[in-house]
């Protein structure tokens, strides 16, 4: 599974931009998310670039340039990043910054669940 | 006193009380812990955050207590004793200049440099789950009506300083009732109300001068704590005990939990306690024990007050013994 990359504000939207339109180049991404930002064609040429080395872009050469797909789709980006991003959380549990209804580590261990159950059954019979 | 000098003192009077109070409470743990366990969840909660903030308060304590008499001078003009008592050159004085005491700096140093270093790993790890916090949010997608970010997976979290956010998995939408998802919220939202991350941060900081198994297990009763005290309220809110434990074990249940091979007997535990209270509540008041350390707190301020000018002078004498020989 790969390890998803942090990324920024303009790597992010140049991910959404090749998701939308499933193969992009320079030049449409720099007309669509360049212009109106008033960045240059190099910046966007980078940020390519940079997303194509952290491997959630795959590029092929046609003439002079190069033409770029994503090699996740977003649903597969949105849920690894999640995972990746609770474990660090996990990780962080001790301290302090996140509280989860139940432990994010807690495994459901049936006997005890079963046990569990019971109590409830019996809180409910009472009542 | 030289300015580094007495900074120096100052810290180690501080760690040395510290020290004594992170003694008391880790030799009273174990019967502290079983005694708070009968008491209502929040009152739990202040319990133990005054339990372990309390090394850190006993520090405070040595430095006040050990500097009074100077203070007291110093506040009102006085003519100090310091020269009539303890070792020539070694008093704690605001006002009487001494020689410097190169030992304290040392000791000193180390202190501050382990306490940076902690500080520093802290902060880091701090860094990282902000960092982790930002991420989820960005492939999260905003649920205006529940005030809630949908993130894929099975989670159910508040996660976040200083602002927290409720983070709940589309799978539980998907596939839970909305009576079940109401539960949940509530309990997430007494979180965010209560201020529980920032509270357990503080304590987190405060237990970090108690051994290491004192401060797991006095954090882990305080996170179950707080748990209940979040339980409690969305019982109250959904009106409905039983609901609020349902809705534990089926979230519980969930197979795809991310990591469900790190099982740890502590959250099973935690879990069986959360249910077992929401369907048998069985608290009983802590006034008396709120009375009894008042009592214990204030006689030991009052024996601070009487015997300060005794404490200034066995405290010189200690220290000037260890640092100056």
């Amino acid at each position: 599974m790969l390890t998803v990359p942090r990324l920024g504000d303009l790597e992010m939207a140049v991910l959404e931009l090749a998701w939308s339109a499933h193969v992009i180049d320079v030049k449409e991404a720099h007309r669509r998310l360049g212009e109106p930002r008033g960045i240059t064609s190099n910046t966007v040429q980078s940020t390519l670039e940079r997303l194509f080395r952290k491997g959630l872009l795959a590029r092929e050469r046609i003439g002079h340039a190069y033409r770029y797909s994503p090699t996740l789709s977003r649903d597969e980006f949105r849920a690894q990043a999640a995972a990746q991003a609770v474990g660090e959380l996990r990780g962080a549990q001790a301290s302090g910054v996140l509280a989860a209804f139940v432990e994010i580590a807690a495994k459901a261990d049936r006997k005890n669940l079963d046990r569990l159950e019971a109590i409830l059954s019996r809180a409910r019979a009472r009542r | 006193m030289s300015t580094v000098s007495l900074w120096s003192v100052i810290v180690l009077l501080f760690a040395a009380g510290s020290m004594a109070g992170a003694i008391v409470v880790t030799s009273l743990e174990t019967m502290l812990r079983r005694s708070l366990r009968s008491f209502a969840p929040a009152a739990r909660v202040r319990w133990l955050t005054t339990l372990v903030a309390m090394p850190y308060a006993t520090g405070l304590l040595a430095v006040v207590v050990a500097f009074g008499p100077c203070l007291h001078h110093l506040a009102f003009g006085l003519e100090d004793g310091c020269l009539a008592h303890g070792r020539p050159n070694f008093f704690f004085c605001l006002r009487t200049p001494m020689h410097d005491v190169p030992m304290a700096w040392a000791a000193a140093g180390l202190l501050l440099a382990f306490a940076l270093g902690r500080a520093v790993a802290s902060t880091v790890r701090l860094v990282r789950a902000h960092r982790a916090c930002c991420m989820l949010r960005r492939v999260g997608r905003w649920d205006a009506s529940r005030s809630v970010w949908l993130v894929p997976g099975s989670v159910a979290m508040v996660a976040g300083l200083p602002s927290p956010h409720i983070f709940l998995g589309e799978v539980l939408v998907q596939h839970f009732s909305q009576r079940v998802l109401d539960a949940v919220l509530a309990h997430e939202r007494a979180h965010a109300a209560r201020r529980d991350l920032a509270t357990k941060l503080i304590a987190r900081v405060a237990a970090s001068c108690l051994p290491p198994r004192t401060r797991a297990e006095l954090l882990s009763e305080l996170d179950l704590a707080m748990e209940q005290a979040c339980d409690a309220i969305a019982a109250a809110d959904t009106r409905d005990p039983l609901l609020v434990a349902r809705s534990l074990l089926e979230l519980a249940s969930i197979d795809d939990r991310p990591h469900a091979w790190a099982a740890t007997f502590a959250s099973s535990e935690h879990l069986e306690a959360r249910v077992r209270a929401l369907c048998e509540p069985r608290w009983r008041s802590s006034r008396s024990a709120f009375a009894a350390a008042s009592t214990l707190v204030t006689g030991l301020l009052l024996t601070c007050l009487v015997f300060d000018l005794k404490i200034h002078e066995a405290t010189e004498t200690i220290f000037a013994t260890l640092l100056v020989g």
